[in-house]
């Protein structure tokens, strides 16, 4: 199971309905393959920044998944056929990055070079720190 | 001759890393819209003053947002 987010803009010409309607599909297709959708958010209308197929509007959707690889090959290929969908995008949410503590260790035993390699160490270890204490919050 | 010029300059910060951001998001067009000239460029790190981490990460986030229309490739012919 990875992590994924899910853009896709919907015609604009598609009412309420239509749009949840395009949701639904969408997230049928991930749940179908093993995955689970853990956010969902309609952006609404918005303008695009260049025209796609003659439309200058659309419906932005956005997805958040933890899905396997397979769910979300599958629901690349329904989205490249589904009609409504003018494009999209999915992007893998890199897995939080462990070890900051080995970093840690081995940056402060064998330097003692000069003070220039420790404060690169420390610096590196302010930012892991930071890093993993912001993954807690969002857990 | 050098001493006036560094009276000139002006330290430049990253401002990603002034606000803390771990991971530059490529949804946050409000944001990625500072470091994309009028035309639709991607502004260098000479002149953003962006650490080489986080212009890594805002270039990728700028292409991104390109590819589902929250930014434009170029600016538009008129």
């Amino acid at each position: 199971m990875r992590s994924y987010e899910v853009i896709f803009i919907l015609d604009p010409a598609l009412g309420d309905d239509g749009v949840d309607a395009g949701i639904a599909a969408a997230s049928g297709v991930v749940t179908k393959e093993g995955g689970e959708v853990a956010e969902s958010q309609k952006w609404g209308k918005k303008r695009l920044a260049y025209e796609i197929k003659k439309r200058r509007e659309g419906h932005y959707v956005f997805l958040r998944l933890r899905a396997p690889v397979k769910a979300l090959t599958e629901l690349e290929r329904h989205l490249n056929i589904a009609e409504s969908v003018l494009k999209f995008l999915t992007v893998l949410v890199p897995a939080p990055r462990r070890k900051p503590v080995k970093a840690k260790a081995s940056a402060s035993t064998p330097k003692e070079s000069g003070t220039h390699g420790l404060t690169v160490g420390a610096q590196g270890e302010a930012l892991g720190s930071r890093r993993t204490g912001a993954e807690a919050q969002e857990a | 001759m050098l001493k006036k010029r560094r009276t000139y300059r002006r330290q430049k910060v990253c401002k990603f890393c002034l606000d803390k951001v771990l991971l530059v998001d490529f949804k946050d067009v409000k944001r990625l819209r500072n470091f994309v000239s009028d035309r639709g460029k991607i502004i260098p790190r000479r002149i953003s003053g962006n650490c080489a981490r986080h212009q890594r990460q805002l270039t990728v986030a700028i292409k991104r947002a390109r590819s589902i229309a929250l930014l434009s490739f170029a600016a538009e012919l008129t």
